[in-house]
């Protein structure tokens, strides 16, 4: 767990350091996360877990479709699940998806990515799946 | 769209394509909305599978202490210390373990027994929880009948966990393991104090090894007695597995052909052959009450000691027995001193000492004696020497009369009975009681050897062929606390010589035929038989 947490404190502040977008936004459904750059921290809460993760966005394309802009973008995420059922648990994935700016620096992002998750509990338990996230995100220029 | 665009486009479809194409079979693939989403399917479904817990309450309480509290001898006739093949995991455990002992730890020892059926198992070593030890062990040495000192280190534990579940639709307690390395100690073995009967098991600063064996006493109050590898006398009381050094600062035990040179009677009184500082001498540390040391030290004079000691099957005397020749009144015999202290001597130590024209179990002088028995204020010796008539090998046997010093019998077996000429024919002599007594020749035949075993009944004067085989070498190592069994049967290990590298565990039904127990290229080592 402190592991976890300092090796995304340091991604983060690795990345302020070139830092050009802030971003601060909801995870559907409770979730909270926050964008710096091609980083964002994200924390999801469930009545029996909760997530502390880091996604990274290597790769963003600003592109049309219907006359429209979108950012496509392709990236990859880990999160830490901390629970009492558990002794630990871990889910990552890689994903793809679009962005759309709904007005001002509000944006949507949809994506959908293949995704692991183990579980510790009495015994390992692994499963894979075809996840959808939706993201609305506040960015505003630093 | 541009040319890079599409690029991307593809790039993702390709990617959940390649994706779904690798998903192994052994995992399911569900659709998750979210991350948490698909983090709470996968709960549920680990949940409905038994391997996840449903409450904070469900979930097992984790507890090891690291301690060995016991070894499960249960059934056990025999034990030995071999490496761990598969084929002889524990079923239970075979699942589990098999994950870290492919390949690199086959040469990891561990204790098997052989069991009154004659299946073959592994020994779990557990801690108070159940919870069981992965150990190498190095070495077993019998204390007596009851006790048995082993030396082993520890690489880690199986946690087993147990836990009430709901597991599809009805309720079941779910067993689970799960190993944990444990730290170990390089060049520090552990050793444990482990009672037969009930595989109860004590850490114990200092035990007997196997570093060089040797006797171990015992009186009939829980002590045992033995010497550590600084060569100081120990007293271990089982009673609070408490022990204490007997000799004195800078004492040494001496070292003879026999073994260390000490004896404890049945009171707990010792006599025991010291050297210190370039002096040696025989010192008896009386008791004050059974079981009990007093401090009072005696020194006895080398005028009644040197030479044998031994007790008889009371145990309540320490005989000593010297070879005796007065020339100026042409008498030749052995003289016997007993010593002892107890409640009938209100705790003083009385010596009394006779002569006795007999000597006929010293005939062979320099050879040495074996004492193979004692009765009633009786022993029984075996001796082997030349027949000074044709020069041959030969055993004899004889029986003193301690109380009066005469020779109730003796019986004389030249090895040219057994088919053979030489001394090194001889491999091993085992004895049972002063009744029988087998014996392990090998022998040349055609371009191989023959191994016959013969067992001997002194008292009867006769002696009879066992076994005899040219396929199996058996090996005279390691026959710890040999004895047959109530049918006559004789559990031995060997090599089979027609199968290069096979090592098998022969249990030999006497004139009859042998049952192999066990087969394997793993070495065995310490078969003790545990009652």
């Amino acid at each position: 767990m402190k592991k976890s947490l300092s090796f995304i404190f340091i991604i983060c502040f690795t990345a302020t350091l070139q830092a050009i977008d802030l971003g601060i936004g909801y995870t559907a459904d409770t979730g909270v996360h926050i964008r710096v750059s091609r980083f964002e921290i994200q924390s999801l809460f469930d009545k029996d877990f909760t997530t502390f993760g880091i996604r990274f966005y290597p790769f963003i394309k600003q592109l049309k479709i219907i006359k429209q802009d979108f950012g496509l973008y392709l990236g990859l995420e880990s999160n830490y699940i901390n629970s009492n059922l558990l002794e630990w648990g871990y889910a990552a994935g890689i994903f793809s998806g679009l962005d759309k700016k709904l007005f001002k620096g509000l944006h949507l992002g949809i994506d959908m990515g293949i995704f692991m998750c183990s579980l510790k509990g009495n015994e390992v338990f692994t499963d894979w799946g075809l996840v959808l996230n939706t993201k609305l995100t506040w960015i505003f220029k630093l | 769209m541009k040319k890079s665009n599409i690029f991307f486009v593809k790039f993702f479809c390709l990617t959940i394509l390649l994706n779904l194409f690798f998903i192994s079979k052994n995992y399911s693939f569900q659709f998750g909305f979210g991350t948490k989403g698909f983090i709470r399917k996968t709960l549920e479904k680990g949940q409905e599978e038994g391997k996840i817990s449903k409450t904070k309450d469900e979930k097992p309480q984790v507890y090891y202490s690291g301690k060995i509290s016991k070894f499960d001898l249960s059934q056990a006739r025999y034990i030995f210390v071999s490496a761990r093949s598969n084929s002889t995991i524990n079923p239970v455990l075979k699942k589990a373990k098999s994950i870290y002992y492919q390949p690199q730890n086959t040469e990891q020892k561990v204790i098997f027994k052989i069991k009154e059926n004659g299946e073959i198992e592994e020994v779990n070593i557990t801690d108070e929880n159940g919870n069981i030890f992965d150990v190498n062990v190095n070495y077993i040495v019998k204390m007596g009948t009851e006790y048995l000192s082993v030396g082993l280190e520890i690489n880690g534990i199986w946690i087993i966990k147990k836990s009430t579940q709901i597991v599809n639709g009805s309720t079941q307690t779910v067993t689970t393991t799960e190993y944990q390395k444990l730290p170990t100690y390089p060049g520090f073995i552990p050793k444990y104090l482990v009672r037969i009967k009930d595989g109860a098991a004590w850490t114990g600063k200092i035990l007997p090894t196997d570093y060089s064996p040797q006797p171990i006493r015992y009186d009939d109050y829980g002590n045992y007695y033995f010497v550590d590898t600084s060569e100081r006398l120990i007293k271990l009381k089982t009673s609070d597995m408490s022990w204490r050094v007997i000799t004195a600062e800078s004492e040494h035990v001496i070292n003879t052909e026999e073994g260390k040179a000490f004896w404890v009677d049945k009171f707990g009184n010792i006599l025991y052959n010291y050297s210190t500082m370039g002096n040696s001498g025989w010192k008896y540390r009386k008791i004050s009450s059974p079981g009990e040391l007093s401090p009072v030290v005696t020194e006895i004079p080398q005028s009644f000691v040197d030479g044998y000691v031994l007790l008889d099957s009371n145990r309540d005397v320490i005989f000593m027995i010297k070879k005796f020749e007065e020339l100026a009144y042409n008498f030749s015999g052995i003289k016997i001193t007993s010593i002892k202290c107890n409640q009938e001597t209100n705790y003083e130590i009385q010596i009394s000492s006779f002569l006795s024209a007999e000597a006929q179990p010293f005939l062979y002088g320099g050879e040495k004696l074996h004492i193979i028995s004692t009765g009633d204020r009786t022993v029984s010796f075996m001796s082997m020497g030349y027949d000074l008539n044709n020069y041959q090998r030969k055993f004899r046997f004889t029986e003193l009369n301690l109380s009066n010093g005469t020779t109730n019998y003796c019986y004389e077996v030249p090895f040219s009975s057994f088919n053979a000429t030489q001394q090194d024919n001889l491999l091993s002599y085992q004895i049972v009681n002063s009744t029988t007594i087998y014996v392990l020749f090998k022998t040349p035949q055609n371009l191989g050897y023959k191994y016959s075993l013969y067992v001997i009944y002194p008292i009867e004067q006769k002696y009879e062929l066992l076994y005899e085989t040219t396929r199996y070498a058996i090996q005279a190592n390691y026959w710890q606390g040999f004895s047959s069994e109530v049918d006559g049967s004789i559990t031995v290990y060997a090599y089979d010589l027609h199968n290069e590298g096979v090592k098998v565990l022969l249990k030999i039904i006497p004139k009859e035929t042998e049952q192999i127990l066990y087969s394997g290229k793993s070495e065995i080592y310490y078969l003790t038989k545990v009652w």
